[in-house]
């Protein structure tokens, strides 16, 4: 089954993007796919790269290599950005996530077997 | 093209999300999905008339939503059980939305492809 998600809160105040990683780790074990992850909203602040302690899950480190090792993209809503005050593109530099379009979420649905939320 | 349902569980004023899921509402239509909407929980505040957004400093969403089914949703759908216990009826809303028992609202979940939840 191809899944992509759809994570609607912030990582640095909510628990939502760390269990949408391990729903993603769990379908990849499973055997599934993933479409494309996608940050709306609040979400969108996954484009901000703090600094994790070292004692913490690095939630976007995590991201980036699941990610990469699959090869399936990580989108932030470039517009949701603008209302947060980030540079999408500029955050995206240092982010493991991409600026993107709801339209490419719109697109990725045709792919996709089932969207899952997180965070709303 | 799928079978696109946006479900509303959150208040249009208290968290970003039901403005962003009326936006993913209006992209689903725009990329030619099949669109329904089901409004749940604190999502029926999102339809309710009298949202005056301007005294909070914010975008009222009544018109947007009241507008779906004129930008080609085919379908507005409200939890009737979740209307009656915040007092509220049909003639609260901004828009015609077929009443829903709870096994109505658990088919239209079943019958989309895709369930995208704010």
């Amino acid at each position: 089954m191809r899944f992509s998600l759809l994570i609607l809160a912030a990582p640095a105040s909510a628990q939502a993007p760390t269990t949408a990683l391990r729903f993603a780790e769990a379908a990849l074990a499973g055997g599934h796919a993933i479409r494309q992850v996608f940050f709306y909203g609040a979400g969108v602040q996954a484009l901000v790269r703090g600094e994790t302690p070292a004692d913490e899950l690095d939630v976007d480190a995590a991201w980036r290599a699941l990610a990469e090792r699959h090869g399936f993209p990580l989108l932030a809503c470039s517009a949701a950005a603008t209302r947060y005050g980030l540079d999408a593109a500029g955050e995206a530099t240092t982010s493991a996530v991409a600026a993107g379009t709801l339209g490419q979420l719109m697109v990725a649905l045709d792919d996709t077997d089932r969207l899952v939320s997180f965070g709303a | 093209m799928k079978k696109v349902l946006v479900l509303f569980r959150s208040g249009p004023h208290g968290s970003p999300v039901a403005r962003a899921g009326l936006d993913a509402a209006l992209a689903a239509l725009a990329f030619d999905h099949a669109l329904s909407v089901l409004f749940a929980g604190d999502g029926v505040f999102a339809v309710t008339r009298g949202q005056e957004g301007s005294a909070a400093g914010v975008k009222a969403t009544g018109p947007g939503f009241r507008a779906l089914p004129h930008h080609g949703a085919e379908r507005v759908g409200v939890v009737a059980a979740d209307l009656a216990a915040r007092g509220l009826g049909a003639a609260d809303l901004v828009v015609a939305a077929d009443a829903l028992d709870a096994a109505g609202a658990r088919q239209w979940l079943r019958d989309s492809d895709v369930v995208l939840a704010f």
